[in-house]
C-alpha cells in the first residue's frame, strides 16, 4: 500500500543535483512529504522499471530510452527538458593536465601513465555517448585506429557503472581523466576540455554528422542486440503509468518544467528548454 | 505606426537594435513567424539558413528564447496533446510581430546605406 505523502524518484546519477534542489523546493512545500531519491545509469533506471520497480518519477539522461525500453507499457509521455554534451574532465594533479587541449588530448590520454575512464554502455548513456564521441574523433581529427586505441586503454576497472562516479575518482585522484557530461563536471566544480562541437554530442544542428557513428548494446531482451546511431545528448522526465502517486509526481515534473526549475537545471549547468 | 526611434524606446526592441548585426533574434523572430517551432527544431533552422552571425549552439538560442519571452515577443508552452516525447514549442506573440517588422526597419535602412557605400565606392574609387 501506497503512502500519499512518499514521492519515489527514480533518476540518472547526472541529474542528481538538479532533481535534490527541485525535491527541496517540492519539500519546502509540502514538509510533511516523504521524497525517496535512487539514481543510476539512465539504461539501468529504465531495466527496473521494467523488471517491476515502482516509482512515481523517471528522469533519464537519454529520450530514447522511453522509446526502447519503457514505451507504450511503461511510459506514454516523456518531457524532453534539457540539453548538454561530452567533456574532458580532469583536476589539477592529472597527468598532462597542463598542456592537455582540443588538438592534442588524444595523444595523452593514450600516454603509457595516463589513466582515464568512461561508463559502461550497456548501463549508462553517458557509456555508449562517449563510444560515439571515440569515434567521430577518428574521423575529425583523420586519426584511423584511434577508437580502437582508446577502447584498448579503458578496459575493466576503468569502465563504471554511472558516470556521476567517474567525476568523482577523478576528484579524489584515482583517475586522471574521464569523459563526462558537463553539468557533472561543473557539480563537482572539475576542470575540464571543451572537445570540438562535432564530435562533443551538444550541438542539433550536427545531428547528421552524430548519426554517421553507431554502437551496439544489449536490447530489451536477453541476449538481443540494438545499434544505437550517435544524437545530441538530452535529458528527459516522466511519470509511469504505474506510478502510485501521480497528482505529487506532477507537482514535482511542473517545478522541473517551470520557470524555477530552469533557472536550477541552468545552475547545475545543464541547458533548459 | 511608431516610428523607429519610438520603437526603440521600448527595452526590447533597444536589446534586438543592439544586436541587429548579428541577425540572430531577427532571424528566430522570422522563422516563427511562418510556425512555431522548437528550440531543436529552431537550432538546425537557423544553422542551415546562414542568416546569422553568431553559432547557433543550443545554450545561446535557448538563452535568447527565454529573454524573449520575458520581453513578450514568444509565448512558449509544453506540447501535451499527443503521447510520445514532448518539447518546448515556442510560437510569436503580437508584439513579437512587430518585433519582427522593427528589425525588417533596421535591416531595410542598413541596406539602404550599405548600397549607398557600395555605390560610391564604385564610383569614386573602383572607376576612378
Amino acid at each position: 500500500m501506497s503512502n500519499p505523502q512518499t514521492l519515489k524518484i527514480l533518476h540518472a546519477g547526472a541529474l542528481r543535483k538538479p532533481v535534490v534542489e527541485c525535491a527541496k523546493l517540492l519539500h519546502e512545500a509540502r514538509p510533511g512529504l516523504d521524497i525517496q531519491l535512487e539514481s543510476c545509469g539512465s539504461r539501468a533506471c529504465a531495466r527496473q522499471v521494467r523488471e517491476g520497480k515502482v516509482v512515481d518519477v523517471l528522469a533519464l539522461a537519454d529520450p530514447m530510452l522511453f522509446d526502447e525500453l519503457l514505451g507504450p507499457e511503461y511510459v506514454d509521455k516523456y518531457y524532453i527538458f534539457a540539453n548538454d554534451q561530452i567533456v574532458l574532465t580532469y583536476d589539477e594533479f592529472s597527468k598532462g593536465g597542463g598542456e592537455i587541449d582540443a588538438k592534442n588530448w588524444f595523444d595523452i590520454l593514450l600516454r603509457e601513465e595516463v589513466t582515464f575512464g568512461r561508463s559502461n554502455q550497456h548501463l549508462d548513456p553517458c557509456g555508449y555517448r562517449t563510444l560515439i564521441v571515440w569515434q567521430l574523433a577518428e574521423q575529425y581529427y583523420g586519426r584511423p585506429g584511434l577508437f580502437g586505441q582508446l577502447d584498448q586503454r579503458c578496459r575493466g576497472d576503468l569502465i563504471y557503472p554511472k558516470s556521476y562516479d567517474l567525476a568523482s575518482d577523478v576528484l579524489v585522484g584515482k583517475l586522471d581523466y574521464a569523459f563526462e557530461y558537463l553539468c557533472v563536471v561543473n557539480q563537482f566544480g572539475l576542470r575540464y576540455l571543451t572537445l570540438p562541437e562535432k564530435i562533443n554530442l551538444s550541438n542539433p544542428a550536427h545531428a547528421d554528422y552524430y548519426r554517421q557513428s553507431t554502437v551496439s548494446l544489449q536490447g530489451k531482451n536477453s541476449g538481443e542486440m540494438i545499434t544505437i546511431p550517435g544524437a545530441p545528448i538530452e535529458f528527459a522526465i516522466a511519470i509511469p503509468k504505474n506510478a502510485e502517486n501521480p497528482a505529487l509526481a506532477k507537482e514535482f515534473l511542473d517545478l522541473m518544467l517551470s520557470k524555477k526549475g530552469q533557472q536550477i537545471l541552468e545552475d547545475c549547468g545543464l541547458i533548459p528548454y | 505606426m511608431k516610428t523607429v526611434k519610438e520603437e526603440a524606446q521600448n527595452p526590447a526592441f533597444a536589446y534586438i537594435a543592439g544586436r541587429i548585426d548579428k541577425m540572430l533574434v531577427p532571424t528566430l523572430l522570422y522563422f516563427l513567424a511562418n510556425k512555431p517551432a522548437h528550440g531543436y527544431g529552431l537550432i538546425q533552422m537557423v544553422n542551415e539558413s546562414g542568416f546569422s552571425e553568431i553559432e547557433a549552439d543550443p545554450a545561446t538560442i535557448y538563452r535568447n528564447l527565454r529573454r524573449m519571452e520575458e520581453d513578450g515577443l514568444v509565448i512558449s508552452q509544453w506540447e501535451t496533446e499527443n503521447t510520445g516525447p514532448a518539447r518546448r514549442a515556442y510560437q510569436l506573440s503580437p508584439e513579437g510581430h512587430q518585433a519582427l517588422d522593427y528589425c525588417v526597419q533596421l535591416i531595410t535602412d542598413k541596406v539602404i546605406k550599405m548600397q549607398v557605400f557600395l555605390e560610391q565606392y564604385q564610383r569614386e574609387v573602383k572607376e576612378k
